[in-house]
């Protein structure tokens, strides 16, 4: 009965936690402009980051050793420490971008301005990596995250055309007015969107964090692959709601707010109270697990003593990059900029970024050295090698499609 | 020869890295094609989404399915951004006459929308003097202004 | 004339020409594979690095032996990116004997708190997180 219980809140904690500012976003600005037709790269992605969750997971059970550790043992110290630039570079973005999410969904609760949140938001990531423990935070923000579900319970409310929805899901078009480039570039931006580099190293530090061993092992499977499709669900429904609400009003999301009107339209203020709180938990819980993303690579790389587990005195050095990250994001923001554009910016470059993580994983999961008996099968590394080459595609494809379609115009 | 046979494929590739990246510039709208017309367009439909989800707003708030402080937060944002496409717009400096005239009525319009997004939020606020009716009227009638601009463009 | 070989012509060479590796009695390991870039840990499994070089020494009287002395580190982030090496006074060194164990971590059996390595850690702790309030508190 307690496995059961376990199993179910990690499934749970699993799709609450799924939803980031970028999905969010994305999905929206998707949803409005193309309708259903970019639904089928949500797919692609959900289930990528179900591969590559899984196999960094497995990798972080079985050896003990998280991704960024292998990584620059794998990749030797020159790419090992490109990787670590490039990868600390998109997570501080993403970072950004998620504290911005807490301080423009605040504004929604309360109508004051996001500038005047932002460093309340700052200083309240900071405290809560301070004092609360991993598996507390990793559960009441994925828990309250939960609430996202607002979002499909109002599609339905809606009573859309299943039929033509689904259809423009199942066979995707260019619509007539949006050039090639543009449809692309928001294809390319949504699967950076869905694959995150920071969930990967936060899923297998994660793992390390909780001492996982090869007994959690089926645990670990049953939330990546009942929890992450489920928040593939979600994102879905944001797009929907757009779709059915905004794209025939030609309305063009550019703000946090935009999002939530489908939701209050179908479900009144009850609903919109829900969407606020989901929203708030999941940029909650992003900013956190980008922040703590931010440490373990530094800390992985460097060969610092890093984790929650630690007393903060234990772990000096993991504390203060941290500290130092989320202050810089908490910077940035003040001289207001646009936290919409940031995110936007930080799906494409995530998007760029991706081969550096997930080529290590896949390395590091056939190695019998680390891995003992639990390498790749044979269906999991053609799948991963499939994905690794659309990930190289994708990112490639990414800086030359957003000169192209200038940043989605 | 070690270097130059090391040199010559490391060289190409950076050589096609960039041509890729720059190329990039050649193909879709970031190119500069078809200039004139899309710079007076896209912030008139700029402004028109934003009239839309003005409109949006309003009729939720009338039905008081939207809590104030949400509407009001959209209105604000819907304000910024026909605000930045009336910037956009007035910054503008066409060469052909009736470039010129289309402006000047895209401007016009857009002004004429951020007044009645303006307006909106002053009636959620509750300090309007006017009713959800004329409100919902002045925004409509942004969208017709709104519109004509557009159909004028693309004709010029 | 190209001076690339024909694919047998080539094979051949590399069986004529690999020298045989020594087989001592004992672990064989390749620094480059088993040492460098490694996780190093200290008696109570506490991470002190990850390893930047090694340092080797001729053996006094055997002067084509070198053995290793020092394990180090460096600020080498830059350096190996863009080439070139920091001074020898900017390393921080980790004597050979100290080391237990070489798997897929290395491990000392000293405590990381007598390590010159550590030096940044104890700073850091002691003038930053220690000032701020609940810094020596396990987390709740």
């Amino acid at each position: 009965m307690k496995r059961l219980v376990a199993v179910a809140l990690g499934i749970l904690t699993a799709i609450g936690g799924f939803v980031d500012i970028g999905d969010l976003v994305t999905n929206a600005v998707v949803g409005a402009r193309f309708g259903m037709s970019l639904a089928w790269v949500v797919v692609v992605g959900v289930v990528g980051i179900c591969l590559f969750a899984q196999m960094s997971g497995r990798v972080a059970a079985v050896s003990g050793r998280a991704t960024f550790e292998v990584i620059r043992e794998r990749l030797g110290p020159r790419a090992g420490g490109a990787n670590l630039i490039a990868s600390f570079a998109v997570t501080v973005l993403t970072l950004t971008a998620e504290i911005g999410g807490i301080a423009l969904a605040l504004q929604l609760a309360s109508s004051v301005e996001p500038r005047l949140w932002i460093p309340f938001a700052g200083l309240a990531v900071w405290l809560v990596l301070w004092r609360v423990k991993f598996s507390v935070l990793e559960n009441v923000t994925g828990l309250l995250g939960l609430t996202l579900v607002v979002f499909a319970v109002a599609l339905a409310q809606l009573g859309p055309d299943w039929g033509a929805l689904v259809d423009e899901a199942v066979r995707p078009s260019i619509p007539a007015q949006e050039p090639a480039p543009t449809y692309w570039y928001y294809a390319v931006a949504l699967f950076g969107a869905a694959m995150t580099p920071y969930e990967v190293f936060f899923f297998s530090s994660g793992a390390r964090e909780e001492r996982w061993t090869t007994k959690d092992l089926a645990t670990s499977r049953a939330n990546v692959l009942v929890g992450f499709p489920l928040g593939g669900v979600l994102s879905l429904a944001i797009a929907g709601c757009a779709a059915v609400v905004l794209l025939p009003r030609q309305i063009d999301v550019t703000s946090l707010s935009q999002i939530t009107l489908p939701v209050a339209l179908a479900g009144g203020k009850l609903a919109l109270a829900l969407a606020i709180l989901g929203i708030v938990a999941a940029t909650f819980g992003a900013a956190l697990e980008t922040a703590l993303s931010t440490g373990y690579t530094l800390a992985q790389f460097f060969g610092w003593s890093w984790g929650k587990f630690h007393r903060p005195a234990e772990a000096a050095r993991f504390h203060t990059a941290m500290g130092v990250a989320v202050l810089v994001g908490t910077l940035v923001l003040l001289t207001n900029v646009d936290p919409i554009a940031m995110t936007e910016y930080s799906v494409v470059f995530s998007a760029v970024a991706l081969p550096l993580t997930y080529l290590p994983i896949l390395l590091v999961a056939n190695d019998r050295q680390y891995m003992g008996e639990h390498v790749n099968g044979r269906f999991t590394n053609a799948l991963g090698l499939v994905y690794l080459v659309v990930i190289l595609a994708a990112s490639l494809a990414a800086i030359p499609l957003m000169i192209a379609s200038g940043a989605g115009q | 020869m070690p270097s130059p046979r090391r040199a010559r494929p490391a060289r190409a590739t950076a050589a096609w890295a960039a041509v890729a990246v720059v190329g990039g510039c050649a193909l879709g709208p970031g190119s500069a094609d078809g200039y004139e017309a899309r710079t007076l367009t896209d912030p008139v439909d700029e402004a028109a989404s934003a009239v839309a989800t003005g409109t949006l707003v309003v009729e939720l708030a009338v039905r008081d399915r939207a809590f104030a402080t949400v509407a009001d937060t959209a209105l604000l944002d819907a304000i910024g951004d026909a605000g930045g496409a009336q910037s956009t717009l007035a910054a503008d400096v066409p060469r052909d006459p009736p470039l010129v005239a289309a402006r000047h009525e895209a401007v016009v319009a857009v002004a004429q929308a951020v007044a009645a997004l303006a307006d909106a939020r002053a009636w959620v606020n509750r300090t309007a003097d006017r009713d959800a009716a004329e409100v919902l009227d002045a925004l409509s009638s942004a969208a017709d202004a709104l519109d004509a601009a557009v159909a004028r463009a693309e004709r010029a | 004339m190209s001076p690339r070989l024909p694919r047998r012509a080539r094979a051949e060479l590399a069986a004529a020409e690999l020298p045989v590796p020594p087989a001592p009695a004992g672990l064989v390991l390749d620094a480059r594979l088993h040492i460098l870039d490694r996780q190093v840990v200290d008696v109570d499994d506490v991470p002190v690095t990850t390893l930047d070089d090694v340092e080797l020494a001729p053996v006094p009287g055997h002067p084509d032996v070198v053995v290793v002395t020092n394990l180090l580190r460096g600020p080498v982030l830059a350096t190996r990116m863009f080439g070139g090496r920091p001074p020898r006074s900017r390393w921080h060194g980790i004597p050979w004997r100290d080391v237990t164990e070489v798997g897929t971590v290395l491990r000392l059996g000293v405590r990381g708190e007598t390590l010159d390595v550590l030096w940044v850690e104890r700073w850091l702790r002691d003038h930053v997180i220690d000032r701020i309030p609940g810094g020596r508190h396990a987390p709740e």
